[in-house]
């Protein structure tokens, strides 16, 4: 059956040469698109990211021209944001806040979020220092793989602060279980009691090893104080609202702003240049897919009628109509296999080995043998259906 | 004139004879036109210069961010107190100056708050770029001076914000500054954008919060006398000297140094964008023609006969040629025009699906269709795309035995 359906395929290469170079050029660029769609797939997937649906930035931040002149009115704008939103904990738009520093993620380039070094087991990481309270577990929706999170107790019973660290960081110390394992960090010692899975600064950005310290009661942490509020679902405008109310009434309105970021919407940003790249392959890649859907289903329908009498023959001679099913879209896959063979060749120069390339050249030849299977069912059921009596009746 | 009218005339009668076969074309040739009319058009706005970034090719930014040292590590822009002297050195090579900064702020719009990117601009901000002022005014570099409340907002800000129509005149409120809107720009493409910005105001109600970025992107439009070369290297020069004052080594090579246009260029299409545009121009007339070629052969098959006794009672080859390959012509051209006509809304669908909701008000993949791209470039690919799909089943039609065909075909 094999050796003949190829026999086949080369007495009609006449016909079906221009199928094989559209699939050909269907195959690679659909290859490519994948690999990018994959990729993009991966990065966003990778551990790390943080729940900042419905959440909020909010900062009064002081007047650049007014804090050199009073020293005081960074601190003092702190504190009345802090006071304003303890006013708005109660508020009906508001679900909960916190406050951090260094954790928000999407408000600049990973190369100016603060970072140190720590010496751990005689190795010296980098990481990213985040501060931060017992609610930033749930208002960020950070996830807890050993471990317990913090409960607000800033000593443990041996005197030692706890922390809690990201894989990343575990990996880097070469920990195979984090929790309990001590290291001292400018002169205090500290004790691991949770691993989270990470977290990513950017959508498209791997996570990178960092430590949760509790946020200070007093000296504020080097870095960005940030508060954060979680608003209800629909309750943006009155949050809004109350916000700007708060803030007019502050005692630092005439000399600070009310800074509002919606984290959606930076994190809409930070996936944007990815986003458009990979819907910009997409939809022509889509666009292609379907005019070749179109044309191998056209001309497999026209073969079909001008080889009706054909396969009336053979249906005459002993075939069997599951025979004849299987021989059209036996030729389809034929062709859309021989199509691909180009693209899994191209892969082995042009791609590095890993998994997600080898699925998506594993896709590309799943989707081109799903893609050759739809366009000839229907041409393939109507040759199955075909009545010898009636096809042969003028022979 | 009558031949191409008897072409024409003809070629309609045998459309609306066969309305699935035109269909088909006409669908077909319209997507794929949408697609490279929107790729034609994003080259076009990269790789040269388009409103209203006009002179991007003359335009040097010096960034707020600075510059890095040996160390990598980045001590800030051209500060404040050192602005004026840095303007004054260039003055006699540059024709425009300009400085902005744009700062997230939370916008009263009268009717509802808004979030948006602000542009506190200053100097000949408004006349080295050159908007589309669909109503109103700009500011200009006195009013910036003096410090006038007023302010200017982009459409797509002002159709969302004042659904009325009636933007000009309005009071908007930003950073505890009430301001008046004195003017609307219209929307620009991305790949274009000086700014992300939807409103400017004037530099003077700059607080630098919350970027606390205090040093302004400076811009420098040269005289079209300058060199590039000549362009970079004096602007190398005077920041290596401004931040040598500074104690500051900074290592900069005039070569490290763009325009804004090698910088959009860097940014939207590098070597391998480009060539990938090319490749995806090549599949999308090369696909679909192919599909069509095989549509073609069909069509031209069932009509042989028609076109031998043609030539029988005295049509020549050319003719016939001329006939069938102005049916084609005729569809492709309805097609593409299909596809132009549809190039804006699939670009806009295209920006919400890679922007999300909120961002793709403040972005604008593509804002309007260019007529030298559309006549100089989309044009002649329709007749490639044309020759390509329906050039060879004309040809083998037309150059056919008359005698044989209107026997019955040759059956081998």
């Amino acid at each position: 059956m094999k050796g003949f359906l190829w026999k086949t395929l080369w007495n009609r290469r006449k016909a079906i040469w221009e199928l094989l170079v559209e699939q050909v050029f269907i195959g690679l660029v659909l290859m490519l698109c994948l690999s990018s769609l994959l990729d993009a797939v991966r990065q966003y997937r990778q551990p790390g990211m943080l729940d900042t649906g419905n959440t909020y930035l909010v900062m009064f931040t002081a007047n650049l021209e007014d804090a050199l002149k009073d020293h005081n009115l960074y601190g003092n704008a702190l504190i009345a944001t802090k006071t304003a939103l303890k006013h708005l904990e109660t508020h009906p738009s508001v679900a909960d806040y916190c406050v951090s520093c260094n954790l928000t993620p999407y408000l600049r380039s990973s190369d100016f979020y603060v970072t140190d070094t720590v010496r751990v087991d005689d190795r010296k990481i980098r990481f990213f220092p985040k501060f931060v309270l017992p609610k930033a577990l749930d208002i960020f929706g950070l996830r807890l793989e050993e471990g317990s999170w913090f409960t607000g107790e800033r000593y443990l019973e041996d005197g030692s602060a706890p922390v809690v660290v990201t894989r990343q960081l575990a990996d880097a110390a070469g920990w195979t279980d984090a929790v309990n394992r001590q290291f001292v960090y400018k002169g205090q010692t500290y004790t691991v009691i949770g691993v989270v899975g990470g977290v990513k600064q950017h959508v498209f950005e791997e996570a990178l090893a960092s430590i949760f310290f509790l946020f200070p009661e007093r000296n504020i942490p080097n870095g960005n104080t940030e508060y954060v509020v979680k608003v209800k679902k629909g309750h943006d405008a009155d949050f809004y609202a109350a916000i700007h109310k708060e803030f007019q009434q502050s005692s630092v309105r005439d000399k600070a702003q009310l800074v509002l970021y919606s984290l959606d919407e930076m994190k809409e940003m930070s996936m944007f240049n990815t986003m458009l790249s990979v819907v910009a392959q997409a939809v022509p890649v889509l666009f292609l897919f379907f005019f070749a859907f179109i044309g191998t289903f056209g001309i497999f329908w026209l073969q079909s009628e001008k080889r009706l009498k054909e396969y009336a023959l053979r249906l005459a001679l002993g075939a069997t109509r599951k025979q004849l099913l299987g021989m059209v879209i036996g030729e389809s896959l034929a062709v859309s296999a021989l199509a691909s063979l180009p693209a899994v060749l191209l892969s082995f120069f042009i791609f590095d080995l890993t998994w997600v390339n080898v699925c998506a050249v594993v896709a590309t030849v799943v989707l081109m043998a799903l893609f050759s299977v739809f366009s000839a069912c229907y041409p393939a059921y109507k040759v199955s259906k075909v009545n010898p009596a009636e096809a042969l009746h003028y022979e | 004139m009558k031949i191409l009218w008897s072409y024409l005339k003809s070629a309609v009668y045998n459309v609306r004879r066969n309305k699935a076969y035109a269909l088909f074309y006409v669908l077909g040739t319209a997507l794929t036109f949408v697609f490279i009319t929107i790729i034609l058009h994003a080259m076009r706005l990269i790789t040269s210069d388009e409103a209203p970034m006009l002179y991007g090719d003359r335009i040097i930014t010096v960034s707020q961010i600075g510059y890095p040292d040996v160390n990598g590590v980045y001590y800030g822009g051209i500060f404040p107190t050192e602005q004026e002297q840095f303007f004054r050195a260039l003055e006699g090579k540059c024709e425009l100056t300009a400085f902005d900064n744009n700062e997230a702020v939370l916008a009263d719009m009268g009717n509802r708050m808004q979030f948006t990117v602000a542009d506190f601009v200053g100097g000949d901000y408004f006349e080295m770029y050159q908007f589309d002022v669909l109503e109103g005014r700009l500011f200009d570099r006195a009013s910036a001076d003096r410090g006038d409340k007023v302010a200017v907002v982009r459409e797509s800000l002002a159709k969302s914000c004042f659904p009325d129509g009636e933007a000009v005149g309005k009071k908007v409120t930003v950073q505890n500054v009430e301001y008046e809107v004195i003017g609307i720009i219209a929307d620009y493409s991305l790949f274009v954008a000086p700014t992300t910005a939807n409103i400017w105001l004037p530099y003077r109600y700059n607080h630098f919060v919350p970027s606390y970025n205090f040093c302004y992107n400076l811009y420098f439009l040269f005289s079209e006398s300058m060199g590039k070369p000549q362009m970079k290297e004096a602007v190398c020069n005077l920041i290596q000297a401004t931040y040598e004052s500074r104690n500051q080594n900074v290592q900069l090579a005039p070569d490290k140094i763009y325009t804004q246009r090698e910088g959009r260029i860097r940014q939207y299409g590098t070597d391998i964008m480009l060539y990938g545009a090319g490749a995806a121009l090549f599949l999308l007339l090369v696909i679909p023609a192919l599909n069509i070629v095989t549509l073609n052969f069909s069509n031209a098959e069932a009509r042989a006969s028609e076109m031998a006794l043609s030539r029988a009672i005295g049509a020549t080859r050319r003719s016939v040629f001329g006939q069938l390959m102005g049916e084609n012509l005729l569809l492709v051209l309805i097609g593409a025009g299909i596809g132009i006509a549809l190039m804006l809304p699939v670009a806009s669908g295209i920006q919400h699906l890679a922007a999300g909701g909120a961002l793709s008000e403040r972005v604008t993949l593509l804002a309007d269709l260019d007529g030298w791209v559309l006549a100089g470039q989309v044009l002649p690919l329709v007749l490639v795309f044309a020759f390509l799909s329906g050039g060879l089943p004309a040809y083998l039609i037309a150059k056919r035995n008359i005698a044989e065909t209107l026997k019955g075909g040759d059956k081998q």
